[in-house]
């Protein structure tokens, strides 16, 4: 079986699929990459299986050598890549020759690249048919590091595409996120949308793979006993402190504190890629009725 | 509409239905789980149950139809009938506890119990697993005789042993990894709750367990 190698990491290099769905009964939560859409494009250019696993890079600095030719592409937040020191193109495929080092240089726009191999790879640490690490309770994969033989897979679905994406767009100036308010109707009173629809705020640096933290909105309309319950993907948490919690994919599965909303999926590939500092608005969706 | 239930829209992939109480919780959980859902899953937790399409490969749009076809059904149920037919008594899974964890005796004390007396009464008869959350396999057990609620540590510890046997609020967990908590610990098992190398969880909602204490 051919393999990379692993000769250097950035701060955090993890293998990511689209996760394992559908456990949460179990106490297992959803994991995969945060941003589903890049690991998709990632698989899409080489031909693989939409949810073949991939590397998520954190702000880029990991240099691979594959053992065998590879074909390769990485997608998500742009970096400047190289192979044996030359350029090669983003968001494209790439071939790599057999003993040739790629680099992913720091990530220059974003947070999140995604390094994916014609295959997918298959390291060991595989649970309920996903290769996610989930970083809250370390079921998958162990964090990739220097030294690190990643074994390639079988996850190929067709022929790679000649084509290329564009790197994830990560604003300059803002993000707004797409809310609906719930679970409970008195989630929000009327000062609350009014902050949450005219103020920005602000992603703070204690943000991780299981939520992302938003600084600025000071809302008052939440109570909660305290009952555990169930939280979905994207959930917002309102705790006393003041900070709002988007809950990402290694989300614990529940919670006590009041919720007030739920960012639309789509939304989340976005914060993904959003850094530290990043200015954040709500536009609030309308309640869905059943 | 079942009287006392709540079916409460959350965001667009999910409902949150709210049960007037535990006992009608688990008799919906136990219906639900015979009901054709589609992609939705079912999360029980407390007094609610999530019905989440919690698989991002299903669109907002289908989410949305398989929610709307569980939320018909959930209208048609009578929850006074639901709540009448017993629950089925599983055989207990018997669970080996060592009894020397650090807040045994503290615990024992705001029980009026002696530690002795205490482990008596945790080995006395079955508990049942009410849900599982907050982290793989980590199963909420209640017993209808522990109705004294046990406060969580002021300040939790940094580091709990996997194993870690332990009561909070009204109900006893079972940490199945080392993590961060406030839960008073009672002592420590070498009994597998989640197993990464293939079932997963090892206990389910429903199930009964029954401790007995080794040496």
């Amino acid at each position: 079986m051919s393999s990379l190698e692993v000769l250097r990491t950035g701060p955090l290099c993890l293998v990511e699929d689209l996760g394992r769905p559908g456990r949460a009964g179990e106490g297992i939560t959803v994991s995969g990459a945060l941003d589903r859409r890049s690991l998709a494009q990632g698989n899409r250019l080489l031909g693989n299986m939409i949810g073949a696993p991939a590397l998520e890079v954190l702000l880029g600095g990991l240099h691979v050598r594959p053992d065998q030719d590879a074909l390769v592409a990485v997608t998500g937040a742009w970096c400047p890549l190289t192979v044996d020191g030359a350029d090669v193109p983003f968001g494209t495929a790439v071939p790599v020759r057999r003993g040739a080092v790629l680099a992913l240089g720091r990530t220059e726009r974003g947070a999140r690249s995604y390094l994916a191999v014609r295959g997918g790879f298959s390291p060991t640490g595989d649970f309920g048919g996903s290769w996610s690490r989930d970083t809250s309770s370390g079921i998958g994969p162990e964090p990739i590091g220097a030294g690190d033989r990643i074994p390639i897979g079988r996850q190929h679905a067709g022929r790679p595409l000649v084509a290329g994406v564009l790197p994830a767009t990560q604003p300059p100036g803002e993000v707004t996120l797409r809310l609906t308010p719930g679970p409970r109707p008195d989630a929000l009173d009327a000062a609350d949308r009014w902050l949450l629809a005219t103020k920005a705020g602000v992603i703070s640096a204690e943000s991780d793979r299981i939520g992302l933290r938003i600084k600025g909105f000071q809302l008052h309309g939440q109570t909660s006993d305290g009952a555990s319950e169930a939280l979905p993907l994207g959930a917002v948490q309102a705790p006393p402190g003041g900070e709002l919690i988007v809950f990402l994919a290694d989300h614990p599965t529940t919670g006590g504190y009041p919720v007030i909303g739920v960012v639309d999926l789509r939304d989340l590939d976005v914060l993904a890629q959003c850094l530290p500092g990043q200015h954040v608005r709500f536009s609030l969706r309308p309640v869905p009725r059943y | 509409m079942a009287d006392g239930l709540r079916l409460l829209p959350y965001g667009r992939r999910a409902i949150l239905v709210g049960a007037p109480d535990a006992r009608s919780r688990r008799a919906l959980t136990r219906w639900l789980s015979e009901q054709p859902l589609g992609a939705v899953q079912v999360v029980p937790a407390e007094v609610t149950i999530l019905l989440d399409v919690s698989d991002p490969s299903v669109s907002d749009d289908d989410a949305r139809s398989h929610l709307s076809r569980v939320a018909r059904r959930l209208r048609d149920v009578d929850l006074s009938r639901l709540t009448e037919q017993p629950l089925p008594e599983t055989t207990p899974t018997v669970i080996e506890v060592r009894y020397d964890g650090p807040d045994l005796r503290a615990t024992a004390d705001s029980f009026g119990l002696s530690t002795e007396a205490l482990v008596d009464w945790h080995t006395g008869s079955p508990w049942t697993v009410e849900f599982l959350g907050f982290m793989p396999g980590f199963g909420y057990l209640t017993r209808a005789d522990h109705q004294r609620a046990v406060p969580r540590l002021e300040s939790p510890r940094s580091a709990i042993p996997d194993g870690s046997v332990g009561l909070a609020g009204l109900y006893c967990g079972i940490y199945p990894r080392s993590s961060p908590g406030g839960w008073r610990l009672l002592g420590q098992t070498d009994h597998v709750l989640f197993d990464a190398a293939g079932r997963g969880a090892t206990l389910s909602p429903g199930d009964r367990v029954q401790f007995s204490a080794t040496r």
